[in-house]
């Protein structure tokens, strides 16, 4: 079922263009995530899908547009920094939430506790700490049980433990079968918790789809040997290896598709070259994110 | 009910907002009671007629509308800029509520006010009135009770022209900077150097800020020193009760409008 679908959608903010002709489609169930360096139009994109910006141009459709303008109270969304009244204490605000969502929540116990707020619920907002208010914005996008979730930038800010609080949050979310919109700039947080990406670059989108199709099959392989200008002459000499570096005392390839990394260190021996060290490390989105912003 | 209710809930707590409808409540009364402890020995004026019908109606009005100026007014301007300055307006849009909920649950939540502070504003011209008035005087309790339409109308008028303001502006310090500079210096001054240079006529006391005024003004006509000059047409720098309810509710109309329009087309 197709949860949310962007056609052509644009905005500048005078000469600046911050989105320009953006279309995409994200189904139920998809753990997506939008990548972008700052100013590729991520937190744009949201604005504009949870109502609060206007596009220049393009239209997009929740649901399909079957639940018309009421629709934002099916979606949990955190844009930004949380935004509350500092005034109020967490049961407060989570109420204004449920109110404006008309949920029937009687209390906000399993929120609070997923969240592990509980017992600081009655503190107003002013008094918590970042990651408090930041796990907050998470409960508060949980009320009414939402259709989806829209993240944006969930770990902004927050110290190495409240990265991983709220990390361990998202992961919980996302194993409950919920769709997630997450815009980040943690790589590693995207390629653990997404099924799919969209790579953005000055308001355009360079490329979509699922994280598998995105990390290419290419492997890179680190090798040494007790005679490392040999290794390097020969590994120079073979066809089959597209990329050659020296990367202190280790050399780095890359290899045509279907070339096997054993294959590789047979033909070596049958060279008279034995390798002392051999890895293989996969390519990590945020090594694709950078080739594919860098192009 | 449910937009109104939601204004509630994000404001019943809020401290700013008690303490607008505290000192209302409180200095209403008060502002009356000092007046009336004041020696006035003007001939024909006394303190006592202040508080007595009919003039209570016109005089606690007018001395109501000063503090609906600076109360509701600013009230009017902080309903909407601390929301613009917690960016809880977004989040509002955000959680589900649409633009048009949003604005006119604030409309709704302002008006209730106004009437709140209307009928309180009848509660104690009434007390005045009863408390105050000779044994032997005749009950004219009604001769003025135009003011009670009217006390609403002003307290509306500034409500507006606080919610424009700050819909326009953003910022709370901003907001009320101008609020106050446009009433106190920037209308004036067009009104009288401006506008009378080029047409001097009636028409310069057709201005928003002036007709809220109007609504509510100077109880000169109700006290003998001055009535003459007032009934014979010497005294004519205020708009008639009908000009005033008219102009004033064209203002209204029109704040509130622009103000929506506002909300509707820009991005929060």
């Amino acid at each position: 079922m197709n949860i949310l679908s962007i056609d052509n959608l644009t905005k500048s903010y005078g000469r600046i263009h911050a989105l320009q002709g953006l279309s995409l489609d994200i189904n139920q169930g998809q753990v997506f995530g939008l990548l972008g360096p700052n100013g590729s139009g991520k937190t744009t994109t949201l604005g504009i899908i949870l109502g609060i910006i206007r596009a220049n141009k393009g239209i997009y459709a929740w649901f399909g547009g079957q639940y018309g303008p009421s629709v934002r109270t099916r979606l949990g969304a955190i844009l930004e920094t949380p935004n509350f009244y500092p005034y109020l204490n967490a049961d407060d605000n989570l109420n204004i939430v449920r109110h404006i969502k008309r949920s029937g929540e009687r209390d906000f116990d399993a929120i609070l506790e997923l969240v592990d707020l509980k017992k600081r619920r009655k503190s107003k907002f002013a008094a918590y700490s970042l990651g408090m208010r930041q796990r907050l914005a998470i409960a508060a996008a949980m009320v009414g049980d939402p259709e989806v979730l829209i993240l944006d930038e969930p770990t902004n800010g927050l110290d190495p433990e409240g990265i991983s609080d709220v990390r361990n949050i998202i992961v919980h979310i996302a194993e409950a079968g919920k769709t997630i919109i997450m815009a980040s700039h943690m790589l590693d947080e995207v390629e653990k918790i997404c099924t799919h990406v969209a790579i953005l670059k000055n308001g355009q989108l360079l490329t979509t789809g699922p994280v598998g199709a995105i990390l290419s099959d290419d492997s890179t392989l680190i090798l040494q040997s007790d005679n490392i200008e040999l290794l390097e002459t020969t590994l120079g000499s073979m066809p089959k290896i597209t990329h050659l570096k020296k990367s202190g005392p280790y050399l780095e390839i890359t290899m045509e598709k279907g070339y096997d990394p054993a294959i590789l260190n047979r033909d070596l021996m049958a060279m008279g070259i034995a390798l002392n060290h051999l890895v293989v490390k996969k390519h990590s989105l945020e090594s694709e994110f950078l080739e594919i912003v860098n192009k | 009910m449910h937009n109104l209710t939601l204004e509630w809930i994000k404001f019943r707590k809020n401290s700013t907002f008690q303490i607008i409808c505290f000192l209302y409540l409180v200095l209403l009364p008060l502002l009356i009671l000092a007046i009336r402890s004041m020696d006035v020995s003007i001939p024909g004026l006394s303190s006592d007629l202040l508080v007595q019908y009919p003039t209570v109606w016109s005089f606690l009005a007018y001395s109501g509308s000063w503090l609906a100026y600076f109360l509701w007014g600013f009230l009017g301007i902080y309903l909407i800029s601390s929301e613009f300055s917690q960016k809880t307006f977004r989040q509002n849009i955000i959680s589900g509520l649409t633009r048009a909920q949003l604005f006119f649950g604030k409309v709704q939540f302002l008006v209730v006010i106004a009437l709140l502070s209307t009928l309180y504003f009848t509660i104690w011209a009434t007390i005045f009135g009863i408390l105050n008035q000779p044994p032997d005087n005749d009950y004219k309790i009604w001769e003025r009770i135009d003011m009670i339409p009217r006390y609403f109308l002003m307290t509306l008028g500034y409500m507006s022209l606080g919610v424009f303001t700050a819909i326009l502006i953003r910022k709370t310090a901003l907001s009320v900077f101008l609020y106050f500079a446009y009433t106190l210096f920037l209308e004036p001054t067009v009104r009288w150097l401006i506008h009378r240079q080029i047409a001097d006529n009636r028409s310069m006391h057709f201005y928003p800020a002036n007709a809220f005024e109007d609504l509510t003004p100077i109880p000169l006509g109700d006290v003998s020193i001055t009535k003459g000059l007032v009934e014979s047409g010497e005294m004519n720098f205020y708009l008639t009760g009908q000009e005033a309810i008219v102009t004033s509710i064209i203002y209204i109309i029109l704040l509130f409008t622009v103000s929506f329009y506002l909300v509707k087309t820009r991005d929060l």
